[in-house]
């Protein structure tokens, strides 16, 4: 176990082992989004307060979830870096970013459109919503301060510091509906039981549309880490060979 | 400081105090200037926005709070900058004493030096700018309580982006974000008083924040410091 976890460690054997996983990863999302996006959008019955519109939920949700998993995620990796100088850690934490600030950005959106024939308004300055907005701030903050380094190793322990200091904000959006009552609704209770407020086939197809943008995420991540190594280590022999070897190809 | 490991604690905190504010004494303008773009910002709103007094009171708490923070904002840039080109911040780091008292020493006494003056004035501003009296007293306390964690939220921004050449809009999209509880607090303090509601609670707030903001904020401006020296 940890030798696999240290081998992970190193960029060419990031590169090597990710490559012979995106495949499966690829074919799970489809599958899980799939799934999850037919039955929860076209069979699961509609909402006897909110009709067909609570259906954007499924989207909201698990974004508004990995918005934040995604930003305690970077803080992690900038802690792994900032304390034992993983080369990969780093670059995994430049990658969340974006990806963070996009996903950010979506649950931002398809909130305000629910907001619409819901609460009869896209915006409203509510604690949550307040605190979601932060965070994207924060996001667009990191990426800023990363650019503005020239060197990056300065710039990498800069946005480490800066992820680790904005994790303030996570504990605040977690519980803003539960401190302030405001109108973003508190968690939803899950039961298996028929007279439950939210019965199995409104929650089951969102566990798969949440597996499914998780591994999407997830995805995404590879991907852009990947360039990311790519980049660092251009004139690694290894990374020299890849290249001329798919020129070959090409 | 030569005999650097010599002094004790107490007396190198105050001898770092000392050090600010004489220089601030010796150049006048990085105190002087926060201040008067706090007054003449103020006075843009009842200029554009109207001097109607309705209106005028239901905006001052926010304007004030607002335009305070923006000078904080932007008189960071003397609590590093100088430091950073004359090198004292490498020999700050270089210190045996523990870097943690002299980076609050230091934070202190910039506080002192552009926020007492802010806050010294907000009750005339908040006179002008027609805020009943029930809102005075809240506001004084929330700036009192609430302008040291901006000082210290501040420097840690100031402390990651002084070694870059040109910092002072990175500066704004760094903290700014996490100036926004205090803002929240502050002005609720205001707005509660105003509707005669307790404010206490949100005072033992942003009481909170401080301590927590005194404990951890330094390590992170150490951490970042180091990181901008090299």
């Amino acid at each position: 176990m940890w030798q696999w976890f240290y081998k992970l460690g190193s960029p060419k054997i990031f590169y090597a082992m990710t490559e012979r996983y995106l495949p499966w990863l690829t074919g799970i999302t489809v599958l899980l989004l799939g799934v999850g996006l037919v039955w929860g959008l076209a069979f699961t019955p509609p909402d006897y307060q909110m009709g067909e519109n609570y259906r954007i939920a499924y989207i909201h949700i698990p974004t508004a979830t990995l918005a934040m998993g995604c930003y305690a995620m970077m803080a992690c990796f900038s802690a792994g870096y900032l304390i034992w100088k993983i080369k990969i850690a780093d670059m995994i934490a430049k990658a969340c970013a974006p990806i963070g600030a996009t996903i950010t950005a979506v649950a931002l959106a398809t909130g305000s459109l629910w907001g619409i024939p819901t609460w009869g308004t896209w915006w409203i300055w509510d604690a949550r919503l307040t605190s979601t907005l932060i965070m994207l701030f924060l996001y667009m903050g990191i990426i800023a301060l990363r650019s503005a380094f020239d060197s990056v190793d300065s710039g990498a322990r800069a946005c480490a510091v800066l992820s680790l200091v904005g994790v303030v904000n996570l504990p605040i959006i977690k519980y803003s509906v539960e401190w302030w009552n405001t109108l973003h609704q508190g968690a939803s209770n899950l039961s298996l039981s028929d007279t439950a407020a939210n019965p199995p086939e409104v929650w089951v197809p969102a566990f798969f549309v949440g597996f499914g943008i998780l591994c999407f995420f997830l995805i995404a991540l590879i991907l852009r880490t990947r360039n990311e190594i790519l980049f660092r280590e251009r004139r690694a022999q290894w990374v020299l060979e890849l290249l001329s070897k798919g020129e070959a190809g090409a | 400081m030569v005999a650097g490991t010599s002094m004790s604690m107490g007396s190198v905190i105050l001898a770092t105090i000392r050090r600010e504010l004489l220089l601030a004494l010796r150049s006048p303008g990085d105190v002087i200037n926060p201040l008067m773009f706090f007054v003449i910002s103020i006075s843009l709103f009842p200029l554009g926005g109207g001097a109607d007094t309705d209106f005028l009171s239901g905006i001052a708490s926010g304007v004030i709070w607002v335009t305070a923070l923006l000078a904080i904002m932007f008189s960071m840039d003397s609590l590093f900058r100088a430091d950073y080109e004359d090198g004292s911040l490498e020999q700050l780091l270089m210190s045996p004493q523990p870097l943690y008292f002299l980076l609050l020493a230091k934070v202190f006494s910039h506080w002192l030096l552009s926020c007492l003056p802010i806050i010294i004035l907000a009750p005339l501003f908040a006179e002008m700018l027609a805020m009943p009296d029930a809102g005075r007293m809240p506001l004084v306390l929330g700036l009192l309580v609430g302008t040291p964690i901006l000082c210290l939220l501040g420097a840690i921004g100031m402390a990651l982006t002084v070694g870059l050449s040109r910092s002072g809009l990175l500066l704004a999209v760094l903290i700014l974000p996490l100036f926004i509880p205090v803002l929240v607090f502050g002005t609720g303090m205001v707005q509660a008083a105003m509707g005669s509601l307790p404010y206490t609670g949100l005072l033992s707030l942003l009481g909170a924040l401080l301590i927590a903001a005194i404990c951890l904020s330094p390590l992170a401006i150490g951490a970042a410091l180091r990181i901008s020296v090299n």
